[in-house]
């Protein structure tokens, strides 16, 4: 019998053949079908909250990641002094000599010729005179007068400084008058990549990202940090939706609750990156107050009162009897009580600043996320048969459910300096929590505020570090 | 010291302002019958009288067509025998003329404590109270006309009572108002009582018989025993229950009485004068306020002159007839 022929045999024996069906098999095929994955499942919120870590964790890491390039380039520590570097980075660092004469430079677009006696410029011009450098002072490659090809290599080292006048070097020269003209185009073709290595330069995401202002011309770049306390009067909304709950409850709840402000404090540390931007972390309290307005009809209420009557004995005299009775008067109720949404949050986000450093008046847009660690709340509410309930989320008449709450925000802010360390600031804020609290009556409701933030901002350090 | 101040200033503003976190307030509604606490010193409206026998359900009086011109026999209900001699009847505009047409008799007769609330009588005799054995309400008419019984011819209602007790004596009911409830009775010579008995299938049986010619309200009563001595009957209800919307009814437990308290504005409570130390009293007050009916209750052993206090309660009409007609 050939393969063919059993073929056959068993299509022929089979083709009328129905295999039987367990019962149960519908119901298992959507058990399985249901059943939720035990690894990485996780709910909307729960993956919002994932992806806002890794979006933190990139934020840090990038920050950190660029913090530690720069530095590692950066191995000849200024401390600061005038300096043009034209070396370029092969791994050695640049030979170092004193020099007290005139300084000059000749660049084009295309060749830099340096010397350390007189560089001459076609355009540009340094003048220094008696430039006196301690032995840290640093001039790259200018005794041999070379000529760099490689345009990129002087672009990345190229640092603009307007005034450089440093005591400690004793520069006689405090002015360091520099046209930029001619150097932008190569800045701007050195936008893209690092130009320290010799291998293939990497991308240079600082400044895709735009996180690298232009550095001073000595290479020093913002490195500050600072703390802000804040707090603020809260403009609270509310939104609710029904998430299974009958129109008329939520009418019922609209109208009965009815925010009553907020306030908001905290503090963040704030640190630069770079000229302009700033990451900004820190942690605040929040408090949105709800007033919970109920007016009930045909409610009766029962005064005791006392009541001087005058009887007659029956002698015929009268005699005054204090009496305790009671009065009831049928009317309506309006119950008020005050409901407490309270919130630890962490605030993250990053901010750009307008407005030189040192100038008195700055400007700050900022927008980020606002992360809840802890809620609870307390007061009253109305259940689905519209009858008032407590709620308390430290008890078992927890309404809301439990869950991380997320905000957007977004800020201006305007800062004034007081001494060179402290500066106050006004922030008017806008924020909107994008996921709502759910409650037990089928109803979803988020908050939202505008404030304006009043704090003051203290610098915690002020030094600049050379990139 | 002026940290002290101001943080004791902090301290006190926030607590204070925790206070403020809840607040009840109440409005009384405005023009709302239960909430009017005022006494008037009128005396009770009619048009609450007919409202509130209209929710408690008087029971119907007898009503029969008889012709004058001949002895009349008429048996009820509770063995009840009337007779009306004939050519009795007479027009009450004039006397002489004898009514020779039908004449329609309506009888009420009360007997149970719990009728005399109903019809909101007090056996009283100028605020003396008295016992009594039952009370009736006679009226003839004729034509439309009002018809009267001449004073030689009196009727005669004989009843069955197996209480009856001898010394019982004739009251005819004055009015003090236009309004039917609102009498007071008076011993006259219009009527007789007298007590019968008779065995009837072995049974003892007992019975009064009163003569009257008197139209509308006469009755068989005695005063009150007061040998004991009396006192003053005081009763306070919560304000809410004035005498534009309560009656209080003190029903006597030992003998077959049952008096109305006078309502007294300038007290804001309900009297009744000489009542004997010794009796036991259950004291009723029926209200309607807002087509409620509230029914206050409070049985009394040995009277004082102190206040007594009544707290009415909403019952139902039908709880409220079974209440009366178990007293």
């Amino acid at each position: 019998m050939t393969d063919k022929q059993l073929d056959e045999f068993f299509s022929h024996k089979l083709k009328n053949y129905s295999a039987p069906v367990s019962p149960d098999m519908w119901e298992r095929i959507m058990a399985e079908r249901q059943k939720k994955p035990k690894a990485f499942w996780l709910t909307p919120s729960q993956k919002l909250m994932l992806a806002a870590t890794f979006f933190i964790a990139a934020l840090l890491l990038g920050f950190y990641y660029f913090n530690n390039t720069s530095q590692n380039k950066n191995t000849i520590e200024h401390n600061t002094t005038p300096i043009y570097s034209a070396t370029p980075n092969n791994g050695n660092n640049a030979t170092t000599e004193k020099d007290n004469s005139n300084l000059s430079i000749n660049k084009t677009p295309n060749s830099i010729n340096s010397s350390n006696s007189d560089v001459k410029a076609n355009s540009n011009s340094i003048n220094n005179n008696n430039i006196k450098v301690n032995s840290t002072s640093i001039f790259s490659s200018s005794k041999k007068s070379q000529t760099y090809s490689s345009l990129n290599s002087l672009t990345n080292e190229y640092k603009t400084v307007n005034n450089f006048s440093n005591d400690e070097y004793d520069l006689n020269t405090s002015s360091f008058s520099y046209n930029r003209v001619n150097a932008e185009p190569a800045l701007k073709n050195s936008l893209l990549y690092n130009t320290n290595s010799i291998h293939l330069p990497p991308l240079n995401l600082r400044r895709i990202l735009g996180l690298d202002a232009c550095p001073n011309a000595n290479g020093a770049q913002r490195n500050d940090w600072y703390i802000e306390l804040y707090g603020s009067p809260d403009y609270t909304f509310k939104s609710i939706t029904a998430n299974g709950a009958s129109a008329n409850y939520l009418q019922k709840k609209d109208s009965t609750e009815h925010l009553r402000g907020g306030f908001t404090v905290g503090a963040r540390f704030s640190k630069t990156i770079g000229e302009r931007t700033y990451l900004k972390l820190g942690i605040q309290y929040n408090q949105i107050n709800e007033l919970f307005s109920q007016r009930k009809e045909d409610q009766v209420q029962t005064t005791t009162v006392i009541v001087r009557r005058t009887i007659t004995t029956p002698q015929g005299t009268t005699t005054t009897i204090t009496d305790t009775s009671s009065v009831t008067q049928i009317g309506y109720r309006i119950i008020k009580s005050m409901n407490h949404y309270k919130n630890v949050e962490l605030p993250v986000m990053l901010g750009y600043e307008f407005g030189m450093p040192d100038a008195n008046w700055r400007f700050t847009v900022n927008g980020g996320l606002i992360f809840g660690l802890s809620s609870w709340y307390m007061g009253e509410t109305l259940d689905t048969s519209l009858q008032v309930v407590a709620i308390n989320s430290k008890s078992n008449s927890g309404v809301y459910e439990h869950s991380f709450t997320t905000s957007i925000y977004g800020s201006v802010g305007i800062y004034r300096r007081i001494t060179p360390q402290l500066d106050v600031f006004a922030e008017p804020y806008f924020r909107y929590n994008i996921l709502g609290n759910n409650s037990l009556y089928g109803v979803n409701q988020r908050f939202g505020a505008a404030g304006i933030s009043l704090g003051t901002r203290i610098q915690l350090n002020g030094r600049r570090q050379h990139l | 010291m002026k940290k002290i101040l101001f943080y004791s200033v902090l301290l006190f503003i926030t607590i204070s302002s925790c206070k403020k976190d809840f607040s009840d307030e109440f409005t009384p509604y405005q023009g709302v019958a239960f909430n009017d606490t005022t006494w008037t010193n009128e005396p009770i409206s009619n048009s609450f009288i007919d409202s509130l026998q209209s929710q408690i359900g008087l029971t119907n009086p007898f009503l029969n067509l008889f012709n004058p011109s001949l002895d009349t026999t008429v048996w009820l209900k509770n063995n009840i025998r009337i007779k009306i001699p004939g050519k009795s009847c007479v027009y009450q505009n004039n006397n002489l003329n004898a009514v020779t047409d039908s004449v329609q008799l309506k009888l009420i007769q009360i007997r149970k404590r719990g009728d005399f609330i109903r019809y909101m009588l007090s056996a009283t005799s100028s605020q003396y109270p008295l016992v009594c054995a039952s009370a009736f309400y006679v009226s003839y008419t004729s034509n439309n006309q009002p018809v009267s019984i001449l004073p030689t011819k009196p009727i005669i209602i004989q009843w069955q009572d197996d209480d009856a007790v001898s010394g019982m004596q004739y009251y005819s009911g004055i009015p003090n108002s236009s309004a039917l409830y609102d009498i007071n009775w008076q011993m006259d010579n219009t009527g007789t009582v007298s007590n019968w008995d008779t065995m009837m299938n072995g049974n003892h049986i007992l019975g009064y018989t009163i003569q009257s010619t008197h139209s509308q309200w006469f009755s068989a009563g005695a005063p009150m025993d007061t040998s004991l001595g009396t006192t003053n009957l005081n009763v306070v209800l919560p304000l809410n229950f004035t005498n534009k919307n309560t009656l209080v009814f003190a029903v006597f437990n030992d003998v077959r009485s049952v008096l109305k308290l006078t309502p007294s504005a300038g007290e804001k409570g309900f009297y009744a004068l000489h009542i004997p130390t010794n009796a036991n009293i259950t004291l009723v007050s029926i209200s309607l306020i807002n087509n409620n009916l509230y029914v206050g209750t409070n049985v009394l052993y040995g009277i004082n002159a102190g206040l007594q206090k009544l707290f009415p309660a909403k019952i139902s009409p039908q709880a409220l007839n079974e209440f009366l007609n178990n007293l």
